[in-house]
């Protein structure tokens, strides 16, 4: 046994990265809620804000502007912490304290990859989900204090309905926008931490760019592809469903097994080389 | 505790900074580590330490290879760097964070150190001068009571009180079971502290002699007139100093930086008196 993975020392560890950027940390994440906060206050609940919301025929309120704000402002705060993680590990002084620490390579890999999985994505989920949460509860309890005779009538393309708005509620943003795509949220969140986390180690300097850089031509290049092939293979295909369900299945939002063992594997892969670049890493 | 066989290492291609280099490194004894600016101290210490990896021949570090860095090795290592980048907190949280990773740390021990260094317990070390956060990270070295204490150029940045202090605590630190590694180029600074001198020269190491040894093979001694069969003289102020071959019994005191220099200048006499 060599004694390279001890839990004990990982925690010594979380607790040592803690101590060392904890406050930076928390000044981030209180940032990065302050701004959730202000899109949300900007958006308060009153009447004169009617017209920012969406109303279904079963008297479900939706609106527009928690999406991109979940979406842009998590994908830079987890990049960010993400790739902030090993960035002074470039600097040669500040890589000699953290390789000469008894830890195994293997634990700072680890520790590295919970702190910006766990407590990143975490802290984020919970200050959005709470923000977005509290937001939700006051909108409901707010139409309830709406005249009873206020409604409001939806003209659509194909419909046209009437809601009394004390009827009206707001779901909670995981059953908005679906279970589904938003774990697909949270996967694109870990794939982005995986690969910022292993651009922190592998790059010297102004890791954050570089890492962009990269994700972003390596993206394009197989977006362009993917689009390629199935162009190609899609006009020489004669698709047949043999029972109603295939076609249901096909229209529907079914995400194929496929990428579900593709984005595990791009986030491990992202993983294991950073472990490799601990472990290879000289001074 | 420290055995280096066929050592090969260079940053570039075709510029080797080691080629074949043999060392071993004994339980209760300081290394000196001398030589010139470039000739690889600090990389042979990192490659001691596992911060950088043998291309060629091998290296083991307390029965350990370095460059796997096991927890269990890097925890009877206390490495002092010469350039170093502390945690930016105050001593006591420094200590609570980073002293749990050494199984046989002394934190008594640590705050005695400091104290003889004058450094405030509660003080921050983003407010500490260069000097000071050296101080506490020999203080921390020492204190993690590890059996290899490598340092380079331990000296640089110290005033001329803790010179003095950092000297006795090294000497007092010294056990059986220790190895002190001291890289420098301050020689005077760690006279009469190291009992071993390391030359390295042209990528290996060309002088590895105690100083006893040293002692009892050559004679040092200051002329006011150049000694014809002086295997090295160099002129001071108003005399000369000399190294000749010690034919009898006497005893000199070891010049180091004289000595250094005798190696540099006349290499083959000198090494051949401790190869033979």
């Amino acid at each position: 046994m060599d004694n390279s993975f001890s839990l004990h020392r990982i925690g010594l560890l979380m607790k040592r990265q803690w101590a060392s950027f904890g406050k930076i940390f928390l000044i981030a994440l209180g940032a990065v809620t302050l701004v959730i906060l202000g899109f949300y206050l900007y958006y308060w609940p009153s009447i004169k804000n009617i017209s920012i919301y969406g109303f279904s025929r079963e008297g479900i309120v939706s609106f527009s502007f928690p999406i991109p704000v979940f979406c842009i402002i998590g994908i830079l705060f987890v990049s960010l912490s993400s790739s902030w993680y090993f960035s002074k590990w470039g600097k040669k002084a500040s890589a000699m304290e953290e390789l000469i620490l008894p830890v195994s390579n293997l634990e700072k890999a680890v520790c590295g990859i919970l702190f910006t999985s766990i407590v990143c994505i975490g802290s984020f989920l919970i200050v959005f989900l709470l923000i977005d949460g509290g937001y939700r509860m006051y909108l409901n309890d707010f139409v309830k204090t709406l005249d009873p005779k206020m409604t409001i009538s939806v003209t659509t393309e194909n419909d046209s309905y009437v809601n009394h708005m004390r009827d009206c509620h707001a779901e909670s943003f995981v059953k908005e926008i679906g279970s589904l795509p938003f774990v697909w949220t949270i996967v694109i969140g870990f794939i982005l931490q995986g690969l910022f986390l292993l651009g922190s180690i592998y790059f010297k300097r102004f890791q954050y760019i570089k890492t962009l850089l990269a994700v972003s031509i390596t993206t394009f290049i197989a977006v362009y592809l993917a689009v390629k092939w199935t162009i190609s293979i899609e006009m020489d295909k004669h698709r047949v469903y043999h029972t109603l369900q295939d076609l249901e299945n096909q229209n529907g939002n079914v995400v194929p097994v496929f990428w579900y063992v593709f984005v595990i594997v791009v986030i491990l892969v992202c993983y294991w080389v950073t472990y490799l670049r601990i472990k290879e890493k000289e001074i | 505790m420290v055995t280096i066989q066929n050592l090969q290492f260079g940053y570039r291609k075709r510029v080797p900074v080691f080629e074949n280099l043999r060392l071993q490194l004994n339980p209760g004894h300081i290394y000196g580590l001398l030589g010139e600016n470039g000739t690889g101290k600090s990389t042979l210490l990192k490659l001691i330490a596992g911060l950088a990896f043998a291309q060629n021949g091998s290296v083991v570090t307390l029965g350990c290879n370095p460059q796997k860095r096991l927890p269990r090795m890097l925890q009877q290592i206390a490495f002092i760097p010469e350039e170093f980048d502390l945690l930016p907190l105050n001593i006591p949280t420094f200590v609570k964070v980073s002293a749990p990773f050494y199984p046989q740390f002394d934190e008594k021990y640590l705050y005695e150190l400091l104290k003889e260094f004058q450094i405030p317990e509660g003080q921050a070390i983003t407010d500490m001068s260069y000097g000071q956060k050296k101080k506490l990270l020999i203080a921390f070295g020492l204190a993690t009571n590890a059996r290899l204490i490598i340092m380079d150029e331990p000296t640089n940045g110290l005033d001329i009180p803790s010179k003095a202090q950092f000297r006795k605590m090294i000497a007092a630190t010294l056990t059986e079971e220790k190895i002190i590694i001291i890289s420098t180029h301050q020689v005077r600074d760690l006279d009469n502290l190291i009992d071993t001198i390391l030359l390295l020269d042209e990528h290996r190491i060309v002088l590895d002699a105690s100083v006893d040894v040293i002692t009892e093979k050559l004679y040092f001694s200051n002329t006011s007139q150049p000694i014809a069969d002086a295997l090295y003289s160099e002129s001071a102020f108003n005399n000369y100093q000399n190294i000749t071959i010690n034919n009898g019994d006497d005893y000199s005191r070891l010049d180091m930086e004289l000595l250094f220099n005798a190696v540099l200048k006349e290499k083959t006499k000198i090494t051949q008196l401790f190869n033979a």
